[in-house]
């Protein structure tokens, strides 16, 4: 099935920026994206596997283990003779409909301990999705207990599984993206804060853009390839964009006044708890090294604070007045009238 | 009697051309949907047929298998498990080889072929999720019971729906991934066989046209404004109409599409979706600017611009396809007034399978150790887990395995058995004039009871000429609010209608394993019969048989008299619902409500 190129995609701006953020620095903890049907989220989450840049990882490894961070309890990469270094795509993993447990986690492998009596463990989609993305399309009518362990794992970056005594643990570090229409059930507020950055998609309103979205969906089905080589080029400097990005990321520097300014946005919010100030800080400095800056500034927190704190608000399941109006009423006592 | 005059013959015979002729168009339409689906199947998703088994439906069936040249459909019965559709672990080829076996679905054959789904309004949600999966990917991935497989499901999918009244239609997710829509629920017996417009090798020709066709820039900025204007949000739709222009392009031997053909695909693609307004006249008009084309009044289908429609830059329109729509949108204007419930129910319930239960028995849970019980099915992943650590100790020898008692694991389904509160609320001018306020915040400190329990909730409102189920089942609390913000009130009180409707939402959700909770809030001052024009004689008795009605579901009843004294002929309504009777008191309404409904919840 041949993908949407990324960088062809019209609109869908806070969607596209949070992806790019989460795949220069991981640890932003994920993006949650809601909106109405036929907006177009699945294709943007789709598009991503074709920008990311590829990685080195140990060829054959069924655990994606990268040469410079094997695992220790990998089994395929403890004999050094398996270790040869291979250029591979990141993964960008589909959680189907229905997926369950075992196949998610991991377990044992049947055909192994039926045929020949062995006992192996035969990884799930955790890990393929190791080092990459992790795209669950309708998180609100995923089984509680599946979100839960999902978003157990994407936190800790390691799965652990017990059960017919197998006892495995392996690294699983991916972002996890979930997306969901409001529509057909809301999330559970616990869940919510768990992920990263929230964006609500909209269908856009401005006629030009619609058009312009309609236009490229009709060229790419018409011939994928050559809309494909079209967007080649942009494709690439985008990706080229996140590689440096996320070199520089760990040179970008954090200014006091703008931590200061980030606790002042939190507290005006009353957000819950630490996360939704890291998370914003992590962002923001995820944008000023993509944007090449040396430091992070408040602009950058003032683009971010919303996807990075308006799930966050403490509320009554019933008020849904504006979240994002809160938080916009937040950075005008904060930062002063924009 | 005398013969009926010469004027009377007249107006009856104009009455009769005016049905017939409505009828020949819808399946002159009817006709061009299947011709461009046919030319284009897989990327216009497929057909949504609105309309009981009839000579016509089977016409149009018969004639789409000829056009679409690639054999008989693959058929997907009414209720096929999940398991079926996509395919797993096959128990029978498990047994036989002794190791686990996975197979593909049914979506599996329908690969590049026409997929037919029976009764499509009754598929599960799960199964609905996966074939809309399928329609946008092409492809099926099943990672379940340890199998992990993928085939190409590039397939087109006729949807069969029988449904009845808008609380009974195909899931919204994959309604919205079929591009053409076909209602014949009114086309008459005797007009069943139509004159098709093409010939087979016409259809094979275009079909090998469309990928070359293009569309004028334009034209594709026609298109969309189009759907902007009649304010349809999805993106989709114009896509979907853009795929028609072309096919239809192709149909008249072009290479590029034009006007006529635009035209023609919006009035295909779009008429459903900008149903003309059916709610009564006291709605807002839709602020879209001078001639407002009218959106949608479905409940629960409304399509929610992002804000208001009137923020669309609908620029210079092009009025043509605007106005193309909105005839092909009046065509169903009668459909959707005689579709209410009520007469829906009024025609009885003889259809096939209308009786056959929910396939949901709540959600699979954990299989647990048989433990000598026999009862549920076995689960084979389970029981295969369980034994297989086991086989060289047990002395396995050949493919058969060794398995103990102990290793049997069967299914087990956590029954928290979902609750559906169905909200009656009475916005008759008497009901309204001081008490709507206070219901309306009543039914709100309720929500986030329901929001926590993950409760499902509708809204049945009722004044004027009928009720109206205003919201159907939803776990969206944001729909719910919605729903009673814009609740209007006013006017004569048809409190028969209101039971009768709520009647039929019990059915449904006791059909879907969900216990159903009736809620009336309301001063049970019924003055308006079931047939229009009854007495007030006859509105009672309408009342009475359809309280009575409603008892028999066995549903679990409250009622909330809203009038300043607690009145006699409430408390009366209240006995032959067998409800509980709750005066509701003027201050701290709501909390009484709440208080009242929460133990009926519990205890239910």
């Amino acid at each position: 099935m041949a993908l949407f190129p990324f960088s062809a995609l019209v609109g869908q701006d806070a969607l596209k920026q949070a992806l790019v953020l989460c795949a220069i620095d991981p640890s932003i903890g994920g993006v949650l994206a809601f909106g109405d049907r036929g907006t177009g989220k699945t294709t943007a989450i789709r598009a991503l596997a074709d920008l990311l840049p590829d990685q080195e990882t140990v060829g054959g490894c069924p655990y994606r283990c990268a040469p410079s961070a094997i695992d220790p309890g990998c089994g395929y990469c403890a004999d050094p003779s398996q270790r040869r270094t291979a250029l591979a795509k990141a993964p960008v993993v589909t959680l189907p409909l229905g997926a369950t447990e075992d196949r998610v986690l991991g377990a044992l492998d049947l055909e192994m301990a039926l045929a020949k009596g062995e006992i192996r463990f035969e990884p799930g989609l955790l890990a393929s999705a190791h080092r990459g993305f992790l795209y669950v399309d309708e998180v609100n009518l995923l089984e509680d207990h599946l979100v839960d362990v999902l978003l157990d794992v994407a936190a800790s970056g390691r799965n652990t599984v017990e059960r017919e005594g197998i006892s495995v643990v392996h690294d699983a570090r991916f972002v996890l993206v979930g997306s969901g229409n409001p529509e057909e059930g809301d999330l559970r507020p616990q869940l919510l804060d768990r992920f990263g950055l929230f964006v609500e998609v909209r269908t856009p309103t401005n006629v030009a853009e619609r058009v312009e979205i309609v236009r490229r969906r009709d060229a790419f089905e018409r011939d994928p390839e050559a809309f494909k080589a079209e967007w080649w080029e942009a494709n690439i400097a985008l990706q080229a964009d996140i590689v440096a990005a996320r070199t520089h990321l760990d040179r970008v520097e954090t200014p006091d006044a703008v931590l200061e300014t980030s606790a002042h946005l939190c507290i005006a919010l009353g957000t819950d708890g630490l996360r939704g100030e890291l998370t914003l800080l992590r962002a923001a400095r995820a944008l000023a090294a993509l944007e090449a800056k040396a430091a992070v500034e408040d602009d950058h927190l003032l683009q971010l604070a919303g996807p990075a704190l308006s799930h966050r608000l403490r509320k009554d399941p019933l008020d849904d007045s504006e979240a994002s109006a809160r938080v916009g009423r937040a950075i005008e006592t904060v930062f002063g009238p924009q | 009697m005398t013969a009926p005059g010469t004027a009377d013959r007249q107006v009856r015979t104009a009455q009769l051309d005016a049905v017939f002729s409505e009828a020949l168009a819808l399946w002159a339409r009817a006709g061009d949907a299947l011709a461009v689906l046919c030319v284009a199947p897989q990327a216009l998703g497929g057909l949504h047929v609105r309309s009981p088994a009839s000579p016509a439906r089977r016409a149009l069936l018969d004639k789409l298998r000829d056009w679409s040249g690639t054999g008989a459909f693959v058929d997907l019965p009414a209720g096929v498990p999940e398991a079926r559709l996509i395919g797993g672990l096959s128990l029978a080829k498990s047994i036989e080889a002794g190791r686990p076996v996975a197979e593909k679905g049914l979506l599996a054959g329908a690969d590049l072929r026409i997929a037919q789904l029976h009764m499509a309004e009754r598929c599960p949600p799960a199964v609905a999720a996966q074939l809309a999966d399928a329609l946008e990917t092409g492809h099926v991935q099943i990672e379940r019971s340890g199998v992990s497989l993928g085939y190409p499901a590039r397939f087109c999918l006729v949807a069969l729906d029988e449904g009845e009244g808008p609380g009974e239609a195909v899931a919204a997710g994959l309604r919205a991934r079929l591009a053409l829509h076909i209602d014949l629920t009114h086309v008459p017996a005797r007009l069943s066989e139509p004159v098709w417009a093409y010939t087979r090798e016409e259809i094979a020709q275009a079909r090998a046209a469309y990928a070359d066709v293009t569309a004028p820039d334009a034209l594709v900025e026609a298109i969309v404004q189009a759907a902007a204007a009649l304010a349809i949000p999805s993106l989709r739709a114009p896509v979907f109409c853009l795929r028609a222009a072309r096919a239809l392009a192709a149909l008249n031997g072009r290479r590029e599409v034009e006007a006529g053909d635009a035209e023609q695909a919006c009035a295909l693609v779009y008429g459903h979706l900008a149903r003309p307004d059916r709610a009564p006249s006291d709605d807002p008009p839709p602020p879209t600017g001078e001639a407002a084309p009218p959106p949608s009044a479905e409940p629960g289908q409304r399509p929610e611009a992002d804000g208001e429609p009137g923020e669309l830059e609908t620029g210079a329109l092009d009025e043509q396809l605007i106005a193309a729509v909105r005839n092909a949108a009046l065509l169903g204007a009668l459909d959707s007034a005689q579709h209410s419930p009520a007469t829906a129910r009024a025609r009885g319930e003889g259809r096939s399978g209308a009786q056959a239960r929910g396939a949901r028995k709540g959600r699979p849970d954990r299989p647990r150790p048989a433990q000598g019980r026999r009862q549920g099915s076995v689960d084979l992943t389970a029981t295969l887990r369980a034994a297989a650590p086991w086989q060289k100790l047990r002395g396995r020898k050949g493919p058969g395995l060794v398995l103990r008692a102990g290793d049997l694991h069967i299914k087990r389904h956590r029954h928290r058995a979902e609750s559906s509160v169905i909200f009656v609320i009475d916005a008759s001018g008497s009901a309204a004039l001081n008490r709507l306020g206070d219901v309306k915040g009543a039914i709100e400190l309720l929500l986030s009871e329901c929001y926590r329990r993950r409760d499902h909730v509708s809204l049945v409102s009722f004044r004027g000429e009928r009720a109206e189920l205003v919201l159907p089942p939803t776990r969206s609390l944001t729909r719910v609010r919605r729903g009673l913000i814009g609740l209007a009130a006013g006017g004569t009180t048809p409190l028969a209608s209101a039971l009768v409707t709520a009647r039929a939402v019990v059915d449904q959700e006791v059909e879907r394993g969900r216990t159903p909770l009736v809620v009336i809030l309301s001063d049970g001052r019924g003055n308006v019969a079931l047939e229009p024009g009854g007495s007030r004689g006859e509105a009672d008795r309408d009342g009475e048989r359809a309280a009575a009605r409603l008892r028999q579901t066995g549903a679990a009843c409250l009622f909330f008299d809203t009038s300043r004294r607690a009145s006699p002929r409430a408390r009366a309504l209240s006995a032959q619902l067998g409800a509980a009777h709750r005066p509701m008191p003027a201050s701290r309404a709501s909390q009484t409500v709440a208080k009242a409904v929460r133990s009926a919840i519990g205890s239910a």
